[in-house]
């Protein structure tokens, strides 16, 4: 693991106000993507929720542990441990009770929908999603 | 009995009935000889009996003779005697000597049906045999595995495929029952119980059935399907037959087109979320510049990538389904590598070194294709190179072949990622690698380039931090490739084609280079009566080419020069003085008077020296 990811975290936190992060709820966004990270970090404004990015399966593992984020966007197929991989872990990890998952799949595929479903996933979305389907599913799972 | 009513008998009797003389004649004849013969008893004993017997059977026939004399019976002889008709009789013998009074007593029987019915049986028999023959080895031959099993659950036939398939030959599998062959199969096969209910039912109760069985060790897939043996003759059961599909290769294929759809399904939709997610938000929300700004970037750059993963993919696509061909001809390597660092571009953050001794042979290359190698592995040594250094481009005969190698010196491969690196989307995990562009096809693309020309392909890194190194083999051009009759100077591929088609009507061969580089070595090497000569080519002029040929041959080499310059009086004066016989514009014909002016100027230097 190299020192960059915990960089890119510390800024991120770094540019929130210490008192405001306290109350607002924490999102991970997890996708190897850059241009996808960006995408829904625009789309759900950093102003509403403490947003922590993490660009590969290892990365966001250990940032959920640290966060105990309210929210994780998942992507499914990533460098290192897969989305799944790291549902199955938060669903069965009973500190991380309270933590939602929406996936975010490319494969479009029934079978990744399904295993995700399965594993306990809250929602999930098809790339390209909608940035307004997006904020609507995130309403959801965090008003549930 | 007396004498007269033993020759009642005699004559009555429906075998012949015979005395033969020591001497070799018939004493006395019964009337069933001229029944069966044809001929007369006078005729008969006129000529010694030998001359009726076939000639094929008369050395058999003299020696049976011999062995009565000596005092033998004999019994079941054979031969053939002669009718009046031509034709011959089978007769079966049954004869005794009686030396006191030199006489042979004899009967024989007409066998002529019984012998050709056991021919006709030998036939029949025969060509059962052949027959059978010729389909066990149909059924060996055939590339599924093949099992008869008889009514009692026994192995009857078990074919080579069959042997190939289970690892059990058929030395051992024939006459074993079912029931045992499974149990020795059993560990070797996945979940058998499951295997071996299948197989029992279908076997015992004469159903059609079909199941998937895996083998291990070697992992294969198998197909099997049971069927009942029926007799096309009365319908009756005789077994059944087990046929075993291998489909290991099918399934694999499967799968593999599986994985390389759902890779294209995310590759191609990561780049779309983008384009698709900011022209929404663009649409219905306010930003500041700043933001506006980026975002649009963002899009332009997703969907530059979009598109190049589209190009890579229907590049290999082309190379795998065999639709791109490949146009290959001599080529210089140091005017391939001069060109591809031009297109590089310069930048002093990584400095490209070319190291290619002068007289590397010429090699066998599609120069577009060895062209867009070239800039991949460039590419790839400059975008794995975040902090700049020094790449270098060799060449250098290795064996029967010239390897090309680009070494950097960036950010190095893991040992375990060398293997995976030319598959198609595989690109190295790595946090340092995460900003580093790319659709992870291109070195596919590469591998797929160098294979189609018979070279390998391949990298070596000493592990992260340590740069790496590719290369890649090509073939040297051969004498033959290197000779015939005009060298034909032009970087268009199709009409260079044309060109060669053309002067092949005229009887002539041709040898093409794609730039006047090579064209410069080729010269060098082959005996070229005629140059035809396109002025606009890749790297020096095709002037620039007539100048060095004048001064290394004088104006023994006609030339002819097609070019889609447009050429002012002065330009064509100078080609004309410098001993060009003919400028032609470039057009559709042009290939053809071309190749007609290499005629004429080819048989008015034959009449002038001859």
């Amino acid at each position: 693991m190299s020192s960059r990811p915990s960089a890119v975290r510390a800024e991120r936190v770094a540019s929130n106000s210490p008192s405001s992060a306290r109350n607002r709820r924490t999102v991970i966004i997890a996708d190897d993507e850059p241009s996808v990270r960006l995408l829904i970090n625009a789309t759900i404004g950093t102003a509403d929720y403490n947003v922590v990015e993490a660009c590969d399966g290892d990365e966001a593992w250990s940032v959920i542990q640290e966060h105990r984020p309210s929210l994780v966007l998942l992507d499914v197929r990533m460098p290192g441990r897969t989305g799944l991989d790291i549902l199955r872990a938060i669903k069965s990890d009973p500190s991380l009770i309270g933590t939602k998952v929406i996936l975010l799949t490319a494969s479009a595929q029934e079978s990744d929908i399904t295993a995700g479903l399965v594993a306990g996933a809250d929602f999930y979305l098809t790339k390209p999603f909608s940035p307004r389907d997006l904020l609507s599913r995130l309403d959801e799972a965090l008003e549930l | 009995m007396t004498e007269a009513t033993y020759e009642s008998f005699f004559n009555l009797s429906v075998d012949m009935l015979c005395l033969a003389g020591y001497d070799g004649y018939f004493k006395h004849l019964n009337p069933a000889w001229t029944q069966t013969l044809g001929f007369t008893q006078a005729e008969l004993m006129a000529r010694p009996y030998l001359d009726f017997v076939h000639p094929e059977d008369r050395s058999a026939t003299v020696a049976e003779a011999e062995k009565l004399a000596q005092g033998a019976t004999t019994i079941h002889f054979r031969n053939r005697y002669e009718c009046r008709d031509g034709t011959y009789r089978w007769l079966a013998w049954t004869a005794m000597p009686a030396e006191s009074e030199q006489l042979i007593y004899a009967v024989a029987r007409d066998i002529t049906q019984e012998v050709e019915a056991e021919g006709e049986l030998r036939e029949a028999s025969l060509a059962a045999a052949t027959r059978l023959a010729l389909l066990t080895a149909l059924i060996d031959a055939i590339r599924i595995g093949v099992v008869l099993v008889d009514r009692d659950l026994v192995v009857a036939h078990w074919n080579k495929e069959a042997s190939h398939v289970t690892g059990i030959p058929a030395e051992k599998a024939v006459g074993l029952p079912m029931r045992q062959l499974g149990e020795g199969l059993a560990p070797r096969v996945e979940d058998y119980p499951s295997v071996q209910s299948h197989l029992e039912q279908a076997l015992r109760l004469a159903e059609t059935s079909r199941f998937p069985m895996v083998i291990l060790e070697p992992r294969r897939e198998i197909e099997v399907a049971v069927s009942p043996a029926v007799l096309a003759s009365d319908g009756g059961q005789v077994g059944s037959v087990m046929v075993l599909h291998d489909v290991t290769a099918a399934k694999e294929l499967d799968r593999a087109k599986d994985e390389l759809i759902a890779m294209v399904s995310h590759e191609l939709r990561s780049p779309l979320a983008s384009l698709v997610g900011f022209t929404e938000l663009l649409l219905e929300r306010r930003f500041s510049d700043a933001q506006r700004k980026q975002y649009l970037e963002t899009m332009l750059k997703e969907g530059r990538r979009l598109t190049e993963l589209i190009n890579d993919f229907l590049d290999l696509q082309g190379m795998e389904g065999g639709y791109k061909r490949l146009d290959l001809g001599p080529a210089d390597l140091r005017t391939l590598i001069a060109r591809a660092v031009a297109t590089a571009g310069d930048d002093p953050r990584w400095r490209i070194e070319v190291d290619v001794p002068g007289d590397i042979p010429l090699v066998m290359a599609d120069t577009n294709a060895i062209h867009q190698v070239f800039i991949n592995m460039l590419s790839n040594a400059h975008r794995y190179s975040p902090g700049g250094g020094s790449i270098r481009v060799g060449a250098m005969v290795l064996g029967d072949a010239v390897e090309v190698s680009i070494q950097d010196h960036g950010l190095g491969i893991p040992a375990e990622a060398l293997p995976k690196l030319f598959n198609k989307f595989y690109r190295v995990a790595n946090a340092d690698r995460r900003q580093i562009s790319g659709t992870g096809l291109g070195l596919a693309i590469s591998r797929r380039i160098i294979e189609a020309h018979g070279g390998r392909v391949g990298a070596e890194s000493a592990g992260l931090g340590q740069g790496s190194r590719f290369y890649f083999t090509l073939r040297p051009v051969t004498a033959a490739a290197k000779s015939g009759d005009v060298l034909l100077v032009e970087d268009d591929v199709g009409f260079a084609r044309l060109m060669e088609a053309e002067l092949a009507v005229k009887g002539l061969s041709s040898v093409w280079a794609p730039d006047a580089e090579t064209a410069d070595r080729l010269i060098s090497q082959m005996a070229a009566r005629a140059v035809v000569l396109d002025l606009m080519l890749p790297g020096a002029s095709g002037e620039d080419f007539l100048v060095r040929l004048r001064a290394s041959r004088g104006s023994v080499v006609p030339v002819v020069v097609v070019t889609i310059k447009e050429l002012e009086a002065p330009e064509t004066l100078a080609l004309r003085t410098a001993g060009v016989v003919a400028v032609l514009k470039k057009h559709s014909g042009a290939a053809k008077e071309a190749a007609e002016f290499v005629v004429q100027a080819l048989s008015r230097a034959s009449r002038t020296s001859g």
